[in-house]
């Protein structure tokens, strides 16, 4: 079964790129194979293809796919993954300074991010300019979380709209939405509002998202942030979340969660970065998180320092954090080095170090490398290389090497 | 400590020159190659653009008469950017990504705002007007980090996160729903499952 599923794999990567030609075709595909020694010393060897495909007829119709087929050597099982399947039908044919922005409804598998949702949604979107620079959003479909992506349950299902509006430096979105499993229902209120001022002194940046729950007569969830760069290419922010799972998951899906929180978890965080005019950037983030578990109130903090610097081709990122739980205490250093070589080659080098001391008494240090290889050997051909070595409590070396090749059709 | 800090400055802006020069971003092949007048024929008489809009036949030589020579052919050509004027405005090319249709390096292209702090702020701009990034995107961009199960080049989570998962969780447990709500998810490796 396996062979034959590697034949019928083959043969669509070879036979994919000697379609006909033409600018209104994309193409991608990807083959790669590897081997990998699990921590039982057990070898595998993994295969994995790739197809994203976009296709656009003469009357504007789009046929977007993205399908993989993989045996996940850590899943350690084989399937395959619609992550993106749609069709785009135009209502009309855009605003003449941006056709982009054009009424449209879409049909299929698709990414759904209203509300504080980031999903994939078999459904209906349906996307109408009101006006050149407002509308209305329409969906109804069903909601998938992203490790999901091999079923294809309707039991949630989600139907709602949001008026948008987006002019200078205000951009709103606002609508109900109504989420039904198979006990149980939701009714949702959806607010999202952005203010951008980049012409003004600072260039403030102020966002608010809020999802008020009709039924518990509360805010279900909020995000706010303010952001501004009183130094030119020096930007501050600060951040407040209160999120929790959806109460209309099953208490299965919720399990993950409630086995560190109940109710809501609340965070605070201030970043800066600092852009330096000589291709460098510098940031820093602290965040303290605070939720309440079976045991009582838990606290987190994490701090982070990061930079990077470019030279040319040639850029080194690296960066160190320190993070503390209930789990245990951690500090994390980490360094990536990539460099064009030249035009059609490219490396990189990953070295990453955490130092942890766990709930469970397991202290020590915990150690990986990872090194990639890319080649441009013909037009529209790239060959990748990608090795990595770990080493940590659970065993000596662990190891892992994958060859891809791709083939960009457009 | 004042020579320490001259040095460096000279040094960050000696730096800056180098690398800017390699900031052009390249064609996958020269431009008379990437453009054919054949194919791109219907979707000029669609959109009533007529050989003037690109090319200036206008230019004359500085001395008239049957003797003058002839305008050098390159100043016939359009200017580069006139293939933006189409292709970043009235025409939506379904590519995953419209720039690296032409251009090789499509880093050097990203917009002032993508640069600073842009991995945090984009999921803002997305949600509340997707719209602008259709302008050089398609979704598939957002599935390469967010949807894909590559575990092989695992770029979601950190290099240790195998032993280092358990304290990151108790920080932040939301994190982990937005893709693994699976009861199952986490005894398949604490059982032995997985390797």
């Amino acid at each position: 079964m396996c062979i034959r599923l590697i034949k019928i794999l083959f043969i669509c990567w070879l036979f994919a790129p000697l379609q006909q030609a033409h600018a209104l075709t994309t193409l991608n595909t990807t083959l790669a194979s590897g081997y990998h020694r699990d921590s039982l010393k057990q070898e595998h060897l993994s295969l994995f293809y790739n197809m994203k495909y976009s296709y656009t007829s003469h009357s504007g119709i789009e046929t977007y796919l993205d399908f993989g087929i993989n045996n996940d050597f850590v899943q350690e099982e084989w399937g395959a993954y619609p992550y993106l399947l749609y069709l785009t039908l135009p209502l009309d044919k855009g605003q003449e300074s941006a056709a982009f922005r054009k009424s449209r409804v879409q049909i299929g598998r698709q990414i759904f991010l209203e509300g504080f949702a980031f999903e994939t949604l078999d459904g209906v979107v349906l996307q109408s300019y009101l006006r050149p620079d407002s509308g209305i959003i329409v969906y109804a479909g069903s909601l998938h979380v992203p490790e999901e992506t091999t079923k294809s349950s309707f039991k949630e299902q989600i139907y709602g709209s949001n008026l948008f509006f987006n002019k200078k430096m205000i951009s709103l979105k606002v609508g109900p939405a109504y989420k039904t499993n198979a006990n149980t229902e939701t009714y949702l209120f959806n607010s999202n509002a952005l203010i951008l001022a980049n012409d003004f002194w600072s260039h403030p940046m102020l966002s608010y998202k809020q999802e008020w729950n009709f039924k518990d007569k509360s805010v279900g969830q909020e995000l706010a942030e303010v952001r501004a760069a009183p130094i030119e290419n020096i930007s501050m922010g600060l951040q407040y979340s209160s999120r929790r799972p959806d109460p209309n998951f099953s208490r299965k899906r919720r399990l993950i969660y409630n086995l560190f929180a109940v109710g809501y978890e609340r965070s605070r965080a201030l970043t800066l970065d600092w852009d330096m005019p000589t291709h460098q950037h510098m940031g820093a983030r602290t965040e303290r998180i605070e939720y309440e578990s079976v045991a009582g109130k838990e606290n987190g903090e994490s701090h982070e320092l990061n930079y990077s610097f470019d030279l040319g081709s040639a850029s080194i990122s690296p960066s160190v954090r320190y993070l503390s739980s209930f789990g245990g205490e951690m500090w994390d250093y980490h360094c990536r080095f990539s460099y064009g070589v030249n035009q059609v080659t490219h490396m990189s080098l990953e070295a990453e170090m955490s130092k942890l001391d766990k709930l469970n008494s397991i202290t020590g240090y915990a150690y990986n490398a990872r090194a990639g290889l890319d080649l441009e050997f013909l037009s529209r051909w790239k060959a990748q290389a990608l090795l990595e070595i770990e080493r940590n409590h659970l065993f000596k070396v662990d190891s892992r090497l994958v060859i891809y090749a791709s083939h960009f059709y457009y | 400590m004042l020579r320490i800090f001259i040095i460096s400055a000279f040094f960050m802006f000696g730096m800056n020159a180098i690398s800017r020069a390699g900031d052009r971003p390249e064609l996958h092949q020269p431009l008379k190659q990437l453009f054919s007048h054949l194919r791109h024929g219907d979707a000029f008489k669609e959109m009533k653009i007529s050989c003037r809009d690109c090319h200036m036949f206008s230019l004359k030589a500085k001395s008239q008469g049957p003797l003058a020579p002839d305008v050098d052919a390159r100043l016939l050509s359009p200017n580069k950017m006139v293939c933006h004027q189409c292709h970043l405005g009235k025409v939506e090319t379904p590519r995953p990504d419209q720039c690296s249709l032409c251009h090789k390096n499509t880093q050097l292209l990203r917009p002032s705002d993508h640069l600073i702090d842009w991995k945090r702020r984009h999921g803002k701009i997305s949600q509340l007007d997707g719209d602008s990034c259709k302008k050089c995107h398609a979704q598939g961009t957002c599935s390469e980090c967010h949807l894909k199960r590559k575990s092989s080049v695992n770029r979601v989570h950190r290099g240790n996160f195998r032993m280092t998962h358990s304290t990151e969780a108790r920080f932040r447990p939301n994190s982990c729903t937005v893709c693994h709500q699976s009861q199952g998810f986490c005894m398949d490796c604490h059982i032995g499952k997985r390797k």
